[in-house]
């Protein structure tokens, strides 16, 4: 039976089951979100769409006991996916109520309804969940990312529980903490872009009601440290330098008290520009690469004085929610952190950890936990590179290891595999393709390993020792300069990027082609091992097949005979 | 070496493979031979590994001279020349299994396609099981997500902090209004000021058995209260004392000692009846 067949030839290890579950889920999510704002535009009335979500869950399961009746390869067949398929629509029935509850407790948020009459001034107390950085509002200095605890106006005051943009002025900037709650009295209004619904703009008396907690205070006085050494780099190295470590560029940190970093803000632009066509600028956000590297170092040290599994599987974790705090906040860094932890929760039991499986469920738990995630760009192109690299790393590093150097190797097979599923979003974030991703990921990935290790070193020691923090973070800039160099020289002029169609056309055009693209590598790999495999019927594989493997071997043993050769005299 | 291979009939005399070629003399699984075995020990479905390990006499076989070295893979039911000589001489010695019996590769050893499929698919279909569990996952995710979303629009712990925000600006509008005005005039006032905030519950806690009644309590329990001690406690009283009742918890500022974030500490713990 084909049905027997397939089941007979899974691999456990590579379990993919929940893939297409997370994908539903996602899909569900930004429908039940656009489906939302459909409603809401046209009488508010939501109309069926909350019977057709929670029905489609029992719908699916009854349909199934329909092949009952069915005759028998077709019944096979169904039996084998019928339950996969109740799956994605439980997971979809899940987020997308998720989706439907935040909404609905979104919209009738009191900031919300007041913003949607139009600007409106307000006395706001709010709960900063980032830290200030440069504002991309021209009126104003910095800007902040916060939740509402309460609205007053006209004096009367309603609790709120609302995601808003603050963006406020110098001297109010320096007052402004990660953690801590402030009153802040301003105009609010509905946001004309970015990832906040909410803006409250000209803020005028900041009160500070309650400061940051203690490790807040702490992580805030490090990063100030760590920034006023940096600050002392040379130009490329005061914006570098904190966008490896910290995941914010230089020129986006607001100082304290006006101490101005002294960064020419052309520069600035060009270089971030010049990053984000050459293909390169996923290194200036944290991500699972920097993780990785403090994991391996927490795993070196504890394989050096032989700790046992379990002991090493709580440091890595603990190092894992050290660096996410310290770091400046983003969706990326929360699903890093996430999987991050679930790897050394497999490590702790001792099981072998399977990345899909573990991506798929902290997918779901997130879109579920936070559905305003579904519409994030930054979420999106973190789970997508995972994916990407998940799925294609392995089997590109098998095909292109013989006939190149290892590293060389495994970096194109990371990178390429990353852009893979990266590509679409990028394209709906910004209509071109960079061209040279693939070199500059190249010439950039052996300098990422050792300046995010000295970047972070630094950030641990500044606040310390200065010198020795400066003396860090100078050998972080060293890398920094050739990751600025790669961008500059391949970043920069006409032909750095292809324009390409924008939107969904644009995403769906670049998944063709990609799809072209692999589907003509296989069929070449095919005909290539065809063609050069003499005896098809014979099991095995032939040893010395491509002319890479041959020329090392006849250079070994032209270099032996010449050696052993007896010249006569 | 491994490029001399030409053609099909060119790599038997590959020296690579003599091991093979002798395996070749090893009976594969043969039906007969099995089936005597069965007879003859009794035993269900022993394979041929056991049956060697265990050195089982056998009925007697004649063992067929000049029998040819080399792949046997042509005729899988005949049994083989050595093994039915090694096995008779075990039979005739009573000995253990000897090293060159047990080691080494033999095409019987080997599965072919039907018995062992490779597997090389990624698991794509869920069992109805695991569908089950993880179903429950999902439902047990959904519903600690739902009560957090629903939670922090409700945002209990709000309301302290924006009590205390707004005492704390109701003080210093109290602070700056004229001077010399009698605690009863005080009383109102702040009664209006409060009632003001029409969407904000009358009372922020919840009456409780455990919180103290600021109007009634005496030294020892007012001592009970977070950031009040003997002095501060007896300023309480004093202040009671001389405005008759409190009528709200935030009338409490008023007294020497008791600011903003000592209100702050005890406000759980206090209310007003």
């Amino acid at each position: 039976m084909n049905g027997g067949d397939y089941l007979d030839r899974e691999r456990g290890s590579r379990d993919w089951r929940l893939l297409p579950a997370a994908l539903c889920g996602w899909a569900a999510s930004l429908a039940a979100h656009a489906g939302f704002d459909y409603c809401m535009n046209h009488d508010g009335i939501l109309g069926l769409l909350p019977i057709v979500i929670i029905g489609t869950v029992p719908f699916v399961a009854v349909s199934g006991l329909a092949f009952l009746r069915l005759s028998e390869p077709l019944r096979h067949w169904l039996s084998i996916w019928h339950a996969s398929v109740t799956m994605c629509a439980v997971a979809a029935v899940a987020c997308a109520s998720c989706a439907l509850v935040y909404d609905l407790l979104q919209w009738r948020d009191p900031a919300s309804r007041a913003a949607a009459g139009g600007e409106v001034v307000a006395v706001m107390v709010i709960r900063a969940t980032s830290s200030a950085v440069s504002s991309d509002r021209r009126s104003n200095d910095c800007r902040l990312d916060a939740r509402t605890l309460s609205i007053t106006i006209d004096g009367i005051q309603q609790n709120s529980s609302a995601r808003i943009r603050v963006y406020a002025d110098q001297p109010e900037c320096g007052k402004l903490r990660q953690g801590g709650t402030y009153e802040i009295s301003g105009t609010i209004s509905e946001a004309e872009y970015g990832a906040m619904p909410l803006w409250l703009t000209d803020a005028v008396m900041v009160e500070r009601v309650r400061s940051p907690s203690m490790p807040m205070r702490v992580i805030d006085t490090m990063q100030q440290a760590f920034l006023t050494q940096t600050a002392q780099l040379s130009d490329q190295g005061k914006i570098l330098v904190p966008g490896l470590t910290l995941g914010i560029l230089g020129q986006d940190y607001v100082p304290v008290e006006g101490a101005d970093a002294g960064i020419d803000s052309t520069y600035a632009t060009q270089v971030e520009d010049a990053f984000r066509r050459s293909g390169i600028v996923h290194l200036m956000a944290v991500s699972g690469g920097h993780l990785a590297v403090v994991a391996a170092l927490v795993r070196g040290v504890c394989s050096f004085f032989l700790a046992p599994r379990r002991v090493s599987a709580l440091l890595v974790a603990s190092a894992y929610v050290m660096l996410s705090a310290c770091v400046f906040p983003s969706d990326s860094v929360s699903r890093a952190l996430m999987m991050g932890l679930s790897g050394a929760a497999c490590q702790f039991l001792g099981r072998r950890g399977q990345a899909m499986a573990s991506l798929s469920w902290i997918t779901l738990a997130m879109l579920m936990v936070c559905p305003q995630m579904s519409q994030s760009f930054g979420f999106a192109l973190s789970c997508a590179a995972v994916l990407g690299i998940v799925l294609f790393a392995g089997t590109l590093n098998a095909w292109m290891m013989p006939v190149m150097p290892r590293f060389i190797a495994e970096a194109m097979s990371m990178t390429i595999s990353a852009q893979v599923f990266t590509l679409p979003i990028q394209v709906l974030i910004e209509p071109e393709l960079p061209i040279f991703s693939v070199p500059a990921n190249l010439v950039v990935a052996p300098f990422v390993g050792f300046s995010t290790l000295a970047g972070l070193a630094s950030l641990t020691i500044s606040w310390l020792i200065p010198w020795l923090g400066l003396q860090l973070a100078r050998v972080a800039s060293w890398g920094t300069s050739v990751m600025e160099l790669t961008a500059l020289h391949l970043g920069s002029g006409e032909r750095a990027t292809i324009p390409w169609a924008g939107g969904i056309k644009g995403a769906v055009l670049v998944c063709v082609v990609e799809a072209i693209c692999v589907l003509s590598a296989i069929a070449t790999r095919r005909i290539l091992t065809a063609m050069i495999v003499q005896e098809p019927d014979l099991p095995g594989k032939r040893l010395i097949v491509n002319p890479v493997e041959r020329l090392r071997m006849w250079a070994e043993r032209t270099r032996k005979t010449l050696r052993d050769l007896q010249w006569e005299q | 070496m491994f490029s001399d291979h030409r053609g099909r009939s060119g790599w038997t005399m590959c020296p690579c493979i003599l091991q093979l070629g002798c395996m070749g003399t090893f009976v594969s699984r043969s039906k007969r031979f099995i089936q005597a075995s069965r007879v003859a020990g009794g035993d269900m479905d022993v394979p041929l590994a056991t049956i060697r390990l265990r050195g089982l006499s056998l009925p007697g076989n004649v063992p067929r001279r000049g029998a040819p070295v080399g792949p046997r893979t042509e005729e899988p039911d005949e049994p083989s020349y050595f093994m039915e000589q090694a096995v008779s001489k075990r039979t005739a010695h009573g000995a253990k299994p000897t090293l060159a019996e047990l080691s080494g590769v033999r095409p019987a050893d080997g599965a072919d396609d039907m018995e062992r499929p490779k597997r090389d698919r990624p698991r794509l279909a869920f069992r109805p099981f695991h569908a089950l569990v993880a179903i429950l996952a999902l439902s047990c995710a959904l519903c600690a997500s739902l009560t957090m979303l629903v939670q922090q629009a409700m945002h209990y712990g709000a309301m302290q902090r924006s009590q205390t925000a707004q005492s704390q600006e109701q003080s210093k509008q109290q602070q700056s209004q004229q001077t010399g005005q009698e605690a009863p005039q005080q009383a109102p006032q702040q009664t209006q000021t409060t009632q003001e905030p029409q969407e904000q519950p009358a009372e922020p806690t919840q009456p409780q058995s455990n919180q103290i009644d600021i109007n009634t309590a005496g030294l020892e329990e007012l001592q009970t209260l977070k950031g009040v001690g003997p002095v501060t406690a007896q300023r309480i009283l004093d202040y009671r004392a001389r405005i008759g009742r409190f009528d709200s918890i935030d009338q409490l500022l008023e007294v020497k000692g008791i600011g903003a974030k000592t209100l702050a500490k005890f406000r759980e713990q206090a209310c007003v009846r």
